[in-house]
């Protein structure tokens, strides 16, 4: 993303990603956990980790009046991110979570042209099954989640790149918070997912002001099949961002506030008890009025996963 | 608050103080600037400011300041630009570097004798 285009960027991203630990299920306990993005732990493993593969193109970009601009023929920018992760059982309804990305972006400009990388910013987070799946026939499985990100990718304002794609985070940490609840009527389930996060204060220090990024609130739909029993599980989401303005030294920036929605599929395989290969695939909706002040981005994810009992 | 792209010479929609220092000569100066190309793409650009007194009159020997930032992001630009005094009030900053599309405002910073204006420009940039 342009980094920008880092979906709302890492701040959302982060509430995001919490809201995700729920992934969809078919079976009340079993292939709806990995179903999409990190999910979470099936209700035998220990502990889980993974690693995603993913490249995003952006297409174009909203401006502040939510007018879509196609990307031009004299520039592009993709982004690679490769990103580790870890999901370890505390207790029946206690699971900590760990993300860390590494993240490469080839940046064209005109006559300019740039590349460059590195740590992007890591996440820890927590999940506590208020309602497990398949606990009570009454009611859906219900998850609260939160968590933190932390600013150690690389700002604009250190980059050193022509064209900044050397620039991985947003340099702030952000606390988020979620609810996940989902229902399995087999072999569908549907998934609801909302959050919201906090940006803390950073130090601009070529402005020398203090900056503070806005609150952001997401919201997700999830649907998906099993296909194949215990083998295969396909899903779709709707998903939609978006995030306050920006103020510098107390004083809100005009037009500065964002929003994005998208939509996308996954498809997990499990290839045996202990592994599954997940993809997916993930686009904004390159429409006007369906984004404002971001890039619109089209994204192919290619996964692994060990879950370990 | 993005410029049309229509304009040939860009309004300001903020300015006056915000870069403190010295005393605030808005209204009796008058900055202007024109970004090159209009509208302004990904990449480098050219800005031409022009800084006139009350009478417009150009004013030469200024110190000029260009700082572009990108608000919903929360940084500015990944160059700085240098600015040539090409005399009788016109000065040239370049490279104006916007290295993503989407809504920049630049802040033009002027000094003259002592004394100071600032005022910033906006500009939606194509890629």
């Amino acid at each position: 993303m342009t980094h920008g285009a880092r979906l709302l960027g890492g701040a959302l991203g982060a509430s995001l990603a919490l809201m995700a630990s729920a992934p969809a299920m078919a079976g009340g306990c079993c292939m709806s956990a990995t179903a999409t993005g990190v999910g979470r732990l099936m209700e035998w493993e220990d502990f889980a980790v993974g690693l995603f593969e993913s490249a995003a193109r952006t297409m174009g970009t909203w401006d502040s009046d939510g007018e879509w601009w196609p990307e031009g023929e004299s520039s592009s920018d993709t982004e690679w991110t490769t990103e580790l992760w870890g999901l370890v059982r505390v207790d029946e309804r206690w699971s900590l979570l760990g993300r860390v990305p590494w993240r490469w972006t080839v940046r064209r400009a005109g006559d300019l042209g740039d590349e460059g990388g590195g740590l992007g910013d890591a996440q820890l987070g927590a999940r506590w099954d208020a309602v497990r799946l398949g606990e009570s026939r009454r009611w859906p499985g219900i998850a609260l989640t939160g968590g933190v990100l932390a600013p150690t990718g690389r700002t604009t304002e250190d980059s050193e790149g022509a064209l900044a794609a050397d620039a991985t985070g947003r340099g702030a940490w952000v606390l988020s918070a979620g609810l996940s609840v989902e229902k399995t009527l087999l072999p569908w389930f549907v998934r609801v997912d909302a959050g919201a996060s906090l940006p803390l204060p950073q130090e601009r220090g070529d402005l020398a002001k203090t900056q503070r990024f806005g609150p952001g609130g997401t919201a997700a739909l999830t649907g998906g099949l099993e296909v194949l029993d215990d083998v295969l599980v396909a899903s779709a989401f709707l998903r939609y961002a978006a995030e306050g303005a920006v103020t510098l030294d107390d004083d809100e920036l005009e037009g500065s506030d964002r929003a994005g929605s998208g939509l996308g599929a996954a498809l997990a395989w499990r290839a045996s008890p202990h592994w599954t290969v997940q993809s997916a695939l993930d686009t904004d909706v390159f429409i006007a009025g369906l984004g404002d002040n971001q890039a619109g981005r089209l994204a192919v994810t290619l996964g692994l996963r060990y879950g370990h009992f | 608050m993005a410029c049309s792209g229509d304009e040939s010479e860009q309004t300001p929609v903020a300015g006056a103080g915000a870069g403190g220092g010295g005393d605030d000569l808005d209204g009796a100066l008058r900055l202007t600037a024109r970004c090159e190309p209009e509208p302004p793409r990904v990449g480098d650009n050219v800005l031409h400011i022009t800084l006139r007194d009350a009478e417009d009159k150009g004013i030469a020997g200024a110190t000029v300041t260009v700082d572009p930032q990108m608000p919903a992001m929360g940084h500015g630009s990944s160059a700085k630009a240098a600015v040539q005094d090409q005399g009788d009030g016109e000065y040239l900053a370049s490279p104006v570097r916007f290295q993503m599309a989407g809504d920049w405002q630049v802040t033009v910073r002027a000094s003259v004798g002592g004394k100071d204006i600032d005022e910033v420009f906006a500009y939606s940039v194509k890629r």
